[in-house]
């Protein structure tokens, strides 16, 4: 009892500490937050001190959770899961694998395509991803308990791209320094954790090791993209995921998976300099070479399964290959044929509209966004764009020009010339009059270009 | 992280926009022609912003262009346009797939075909959202 008194306080003094010491950008919230921790003790008994340790962690981790996302994205969540979700694909590695473990879903998506959108580094994105993927899901119990083991001994941290995770790491350390000592009292947890933890962790821990043996795995097999960029950020996410692997092990009943988790943390450190790759037969599987491959393959086509579950609403429900894989068909069929159902429209729109298209198209792409009634990538232009001012027809002539010199990749060069070289074409199909001589009008639409 | 709907829209908007000099009395064009117009440059616009590191996108702009060919050519060149590639994809209950997604069936990888699908998915949604909003905003212009 003594022992646990005197890590609580401890905890709060590091909290009170700590808590001077940042500089984040929102006191307010981490005044109230904080108070909110701080109060929180105040009335446990000694039997709930595992859980009141494990309910200060967690909402520790809703404050980096939310410094995390205010660093990243000023707008709310749904904004922030809707406009990133149609954002850039670096290299195909940075989509899927670099998401981090099983999460909620709105966090799931703004994180992971956080993630991919093509920022300088994609780790600190996956770090606090973990952190705040780790923190959203409900229940104390449970982000505590993961946080708890998310923390580990040398946690590396991220490599400080946003101020404030690299300042939320050492505090994470040092509470979950405090909380290994306790790791005993992890074994005899409360009735409403037991289960959960339990549960949870062998699901981290596998998902970590599954997570370490894809991006192991692809090393070797996209070495000059991958490496390249994401050499150090491969090395930090397997360090990050065996620090929770180590951690969890604490907390883990099973001997095997102890052992397993300390072996692969000696591992990790070898693993990019080894060529091929290193995966770790789990319990009860078999260790043939041919089902590992195959298993890590299997993995890696689930990873991005899921993904895609998120992305096709209405699939995240349903179990099994087959249904989904038939939903999202049948999703992507629907959105075809809904692109080809508003092309109709706005032809008839435009008809009758007479096309003032002009006034849409600006140089500068604004960043509001618009509030649409669907959820998905939000539209840089307000409608009030739409509504504003007639630009002439010359500088809707000018925009091509300035569009062929200003991208001068051969890609959108096709791509204009061929639409246009298209539209060309069915016209003298459709009107064997013959306006312009054959091989001009596709040279002169060229230099219009 | 906007930035590539923003592309998609000015890039549809700005082919949009070259309907309107052909709009002149002196062509007209019918409605169904239009419509294609419109379909076609929704795709590539999709396309442009994916970018030419996807399967599907460079399978759409090339089924842009093989639209745009002179139908005679294609009896003409017959033999060349049945010999396609015709390796035998590892098929893992993805055939469906593969035909619902551009250039799908010429994708040999499970996880990358399920990559490209999802990417395919986000950006035909951003089409699909870009075009309501203008047409939305092309009736609000008529009525309001």
């Amino acid at each position: 009892m003594d022992r646990e008194e005197f890590t609580t306080t401890s905890l709060l003094d590091h909290l009170n500490v700590n808590y001077v010491s940042l500089n984040w950008d929102q006191p307010s919230q981490f005044e109230s937050a904080l108070s909110s921790i701080v109060s929180s003790p105040s009335n446990q008994t000694p039997q709930s001190d595992n859980v009141v340790i494990r309910e200060l962690i967690g909402r520790l981790g809703t404050i980096c959770n939310s410094s995390g996302e205010i660093e990243m994205s000023p707008h709310s969540q749904g904004y922030n899961n809707s406009s990133v979700n149609a954002s850039s694909y670096t290299t195909p590695l940075n989509s899927p694998p670099k998401l981090g473990l099983s999460m909620s879903e709105n966090h799931y998506q703004s994180l992971g395509s956080i993630s991919i959108s093509g920022n300088p580094l994609p780790i600190p994105a996956t770090g606090t991803a973990r952190l705040s993927g780790i923190v959203a899901d409900p229940g104390f119990a449970e982000r505590s308990a993961r946080f708890s083991c998310f923390g580990g001994r040398n946690y590396n941290g991220f490599p400080g791209v946003y101020p404030t995770p690299p300042e939320a790491s050492p505090q994470l350390l040092q509470i979950n320094e405090h909380i290994s000592p306790k790791g005993g009292c992890g074994s005899q947890p409360n009735d409403r954790d037991e289960p959960s933890v339990s549960d949870h962790i062998p699901v981290i821990s596998r998902s970590n090791a599954r997570k370490r043996k894809s991006i192991s795995k692809t090393k070797p097999n996209e070495t000059s993209k991958v490496l390249s960029g994401d050499d150090s950020h491969a090395k930090n996410s397997r360090s990050d995921k065996s620090k929770l692997e180590q951690a969890c092990s604490v907390l883990e009943s099973g001997d095997g998976s102890q052992e397993r988790s300390k072996e692969s943390n000696s591992k990790t450190p070898e693993i990019p300099r080894q060529d091929y790759i290193h995966v770790r037969a789990r319990r009860g599987q078999a260790t043939d070479s041919h089902s590992l491959a195959e298993r890590v393959r299997r993995e890696k086509i689930s990873e991005r399964m899921k993904f895609l579950q998120n992305l096709v609403p209405g699939c995240k429900k349903v179990t099994g290959k087959a249904v989904m894989l038939d939903e999202i068909i049948n999703y992507v069929q629907s959105l075809q044929r809904q692109v080809e159902f508003l092309s109709m429209k706005l032809s008839t729109v435009n008809h009758r509209l007479d096309l003032n298209v002009e006034n849409l198209i600006s140089k500068d792409i604004p960043h509001s966004g618009v509030p649409m009634d669907l959820s998905g990538p939000v539209f840089p232009f307000s409608q009030n764009v739409m509504m504003n001012g007639v630009q002439s027809l010359s500088h809707c002539n000018l925009n091509p020009l300035d569009a062929a010199s200003l991208f001068g990749t051969l890609w959108e060069d096709d791509l204009q010339s061929v639409v246009q070289m298209g539209f060309e074409q069915n016209q003298e199909t459709a009107f064997s009059s013959q306006l312009f001589p054959g091989a001009l009008p596709s040279t002169h639409m060229k230099v219009e270009l | 992280m906007q930035d590539m709907n923003a592309m998609q829209a000015t890039h549809f908007l700005r082919l949009l926009s070259r309907l309107k000099p052909l709009m002149a009395p002196t062509l007209p064009i019918s409605t169904s022609q239009q419509t294609k117009f419109i379909l076609k440059s929704a795709y590539a616009s999709m396309a442009y912003a994916a970018g030419p590191r996807r399967v599907w996108s460079r399978a759409l702009v090339r089924r842009i262009r093989r639209n745009r060919r002179r139908p005679t050519m294609r009896i003409i060149n017959k033999r060349r346009h049945v010999v396609r590639p015709r390796r035998r994809p590892a098929e893992g209950g993805s055939e469906e797939l593969r035909k619902v997604i551009p250039g799908g069936d010429t994708i040999l990888n499970g996880a990358r075909l399920v990559e490209e699908t999802s990417d395919y998915v986000q950006f035909l949604r951003t089409q699909v959202i870009i075009m309501k909003a203008l047409v939305s905003s092309f009736s609000k212009g008529q009525h309001g």
